[in-house]
């Protein structure tokens, strides 16, 4: 589990065994922040009605996907394994990335 | 659901996310005659045919079956009902695809896998080998291109040696701690299956308390899902379809992609303004209704009964169900909806509405809406009726709210925007312009505010881009045929409730007692010619029909933008408030009738006081 802490950027990252290890801000963004074309891991969904969604079209926790578009203040477009998805601004500002994987093709 | 006077042998079921071909596999098993019902308490289109001695049934295009939207409920129904699942997957996108089919999987119920557009995987290097699905999901696995009939009649004999697929291991555990060893098939193993991972209608009919397990099974199954296609896919090659990715990123960068939009609307404008409204309703309207069937009712009920009695206004008067009404739907607006929704079908199955969503969700996001609204909305400027209806594609009640506020208000339907046209555009192009600006503001002004005033939030968009495709001419005549059908079933009754309800009170005399209680205002505040009044009452049952009362009055400019822009604003046409009743309650429907009633006559009468510079 993934939580902002209300000062500052320093995520918590919550292990499975329980130990709490704090990231450097600059390793997580959102990703609304990820640059167009480069490779990113999502971390977490922070929607929770769009959570369950999110999963199965392959945009959940866990899953890498390239940032494909992204509109002016408008969705993100990201792709994955030759699927798109878009994803409306104020949720992709709660989806946390880890970036970069690397930069796609 | 399809009528039996026979029971059926086996219930086929056949399942697949949007796109992949589903209808055709459908037509091909069930040949021509196709039956299409809406799912009691939705709009969900089902249709279902007969092979042999089974009913097939083809469901609603979706991502899973978990009860998230109303064709996923239908869907999961029709499932859980089912003797045989037939899983239509797209080979191109086999990582999207196979979700669905491991929790189909998971069911037990028997099964066959039709792996349809084969071709396109190639095309696109991606080539799935059956054989790997057959192995892992233990179903019977059919390479198909079935637009070209390719693989059919292998999948149609396939369907004998249909079994259930392997299920999830972790679940199966599961399944067997709560109840001892899961029984292979049947509908409780089903209801089982999808209540470990976290169904609540499942936990319901089981009598269980619903299980928050839903994140950690589709985590799990959408990891199994893609590693899965990765084994699947006998050779990975570069994509050489080129042109689809360039056209897609023409399509969806906002410089290029309003500039298509533009072309599309003005395509759009043609056909449904020009030819449609124009050529069509010509003949339709005129020719074969007022022309042939008005004048042989009225003949032929005349030599039953006097036409001027009670009974003979209501089926032949001014307000005539057997006449005016029939003439209005059948001549004018059937045209119109069928044209709207071939081209709208045109849109979603070509893949462009999602583009069109995606670059609208920045503009509508201000109005508490998201980029999947452009489909009611853009479906008002056809009728308003039918976009009512099309709202339920929203995700929360919230935006079905604010996009019926937004319809009945601000979005002229074409039967309106006809007459506003003819009526705005011998007097220039600054009248033209002053009356979209004008109602183009209360459309984002009454949306900010609304936006601001409900409580709630309103969803995020998180949509799928299916790929852009060429759509088969067949399926689309198809899909709009099916769909005005649905319309005129739907809509169709409360067009004629409303009509009855005119013209009794047209022949008791509270009519012209309305309308005389208008002409105040009409007069006063908006500084229109009282028999003005007259038009804005009968804008009630038909819009366009309060714009034409407007025509011979000899308004000046002013007078006419006053005019058609209280009309457009006014409220909408009877049948869409019936349907808004249906679809949000009658206290909602009033409360939306009172608001758009007092709206129209605040801008017209504001539009009366615009500085003289304005409309010359």
């Amino acid at each position: 589990m993934l939580r902002q802490e209300e000062s500052g950027r320093a995520i918590d990252v919550e292990r499975e065994e329980g130990a709490v290890v704090t990231r450097a801000a600059d390793r997580l963004l959102t990703l609304a922040e990820a640059p167009v074309g480069t490779r990113v891991r999502i971390r977490y969904v922070g929607d929770g009605l769009l959570r369950a969604q999110a999963i199965r079209l392959g945009v959940g926790t866990g899953a890498e996907v390239t940032v494909w578009a992204r509109l002016p203040r408008g969705p993100v477009i990201v792709a994955r394994r030759g699927q798109k998805v878009a994803v409306g601004r104020r949720l992709a500002e709660e989806i946390w990335v880890e970036a970069p994987v690397g930069r796609a093709r | 659901m399809a009528s039996g006077r026979v029971k059926p042998r086996r219930l086929i079921a056949l399942v697949g996310n949007p796109n992949t071909g589903k209808s055709v596999v459908f037509h091909y098993l069930t040949g021509k005659y196709v039956e299409v019902s809406n799912y009691p308490g939705t709009t969900v289109e089902v249709t279902s045919g007969w092979a042999g001695d089974d009913l097939v049934v083809d469901t609603p295009g979706v991502y899973g079956i978990s009860g998230l939207n109303d064709e996923e409920r239908v869907t999961r129904e029709t499932v859980l009902k089912a003797d045989l699942v037939v899983n239509v997957v797209d080979a191109a996108h086999l990582e999207r695809d196979l979700f669905l089919t491991l929790q189909l999987c998971d069911l037990g119920i028997p099964m066959v896998v039709c792996l349809n557009m084969v071709d396109e995987a190639r095309k696109r290097g991606r080539v799935p080998d059956p054989a790997v699905l057959e192995r892992e999901l233990g179903v019977p696995v059919l390479p198909t291109v079935a637009v070209r009939g390719e693989g059919l009649p292998q999948l149609r004999e396939a369907l004998g040696r249909a079994v259930p697929g392997r299920a999830d291991p972790v679940l199966v555990a599961q399944a067997r701690e709560m109840r001892g060893e899961p029984s292979p098939s049947g509908p409780r193993r089903a209801l089982t299956f999808l209540y470990l991972e976290g169904d609540d209608l499942a936990a319901r009919r089981l009598g269980l308390p619903p299980r928050p397990a839903r994140e950690e099974v589709w985590s799990l199954r959408r990891r199994r899902a893609d590693a899965l296609a990765t084994r699947a896919m006998a050779a990975r090659e570069p994509d050489r379809d080129i042109w689809r990715g360039m056209a897609d990123r023409l399509l969806t960068w906002p410089p290029t992609g309003l500039v298509a939009l533009a072309l599309v609307l003005a395509v759009l404008y043609w056909f449904l303004g020009v030819v449609v409204a124009g050529r069509v309703v010509g003949f339709t309207e005129d020719t074969l209704l007022r022309g042939y069937w008005e004048p042989f009712v009225r003949d032929a009920l005349g030599r039953v009964l006097p036409l001027d009695s009670v009974p003979g206004q209501l089926l032949v008067g001014e307000f005539g169900l057997a006449t005016m009404t029939v003439t209005y739907l059948l001549g004018l607006l059937l045209p119109l909806v069928l044209g709207f929704y071939l081209f709208m079908g045109f849109m979603e199955d070509s893949g462009y509405l999602p583009r069109v969503a995606v670059l609208f969700d920045r503009s509508l996001n201000p109005l508490g809406l998201n980029g999947r609204a452009v489909i009611p909305l853009l479906l008002g400027f056809g009728c308003v009726t039918m976009a009512i209806v099309s709202t339920r594609v929203l995700a929360t009640a919230r935006e079905r709210r604010i996009a019926i506020i937004l319809l009945s208000l601000a979005v002229p339907c074409s039967a309106q925007l006809g007459v506003v046209a003819g009526m705005v555009s011998p007097l220039g192009w600054r009248v033209l312009l002053a009356y979209g600006l004008i109602v183009f503001l209360v459309f984002a002004g009454v949306g900010l505010l609304i936006h601001r005033l409900l409580p709630g939030l309103s969803s995020s968009l998180l949509l799928d881009l299916p790929p852009l495709r060429w759509p088969r001419p067949d399926n689309l005549l198809r899909k709009t045929a099916y769909r005005a059908f649905t319309f005129l079933r739907e809509a169709g009754p409360l067009f004629f409730y409303g009509a009855a309800g005119l013209g009794i009170l047209q022949v008791t005399g509270a009519l012209p007692a309305w309308q005389a209680a208008w002409a105040p205002l009409v007069s006063g505040w908006l500084g229109l010619p009282p028999q003005a009044a007259a038009a804005f009452v009968m804008g009630f049952v038909r819009r366009d029909f309060g714009a034409a009362g407007l025509y011979h009055l000899g308004l000046t400019p002013t007078q006419t933008l006053v005019a058609v822009v209280t009309i457009t604003l006014f409220v909408p046409c009877v049948a869409s408030v019936l349907m808004i009743g249906k679809e949000r309650g009658w206290k909602e429907a009033v409360l939306i009738w009172i608001g758009n009633v007092i709206l129209a006559f605040a801008v017209g009468g504001l539009v009366a006081r615009l500085p003289s510079w304005v409309v010359r």
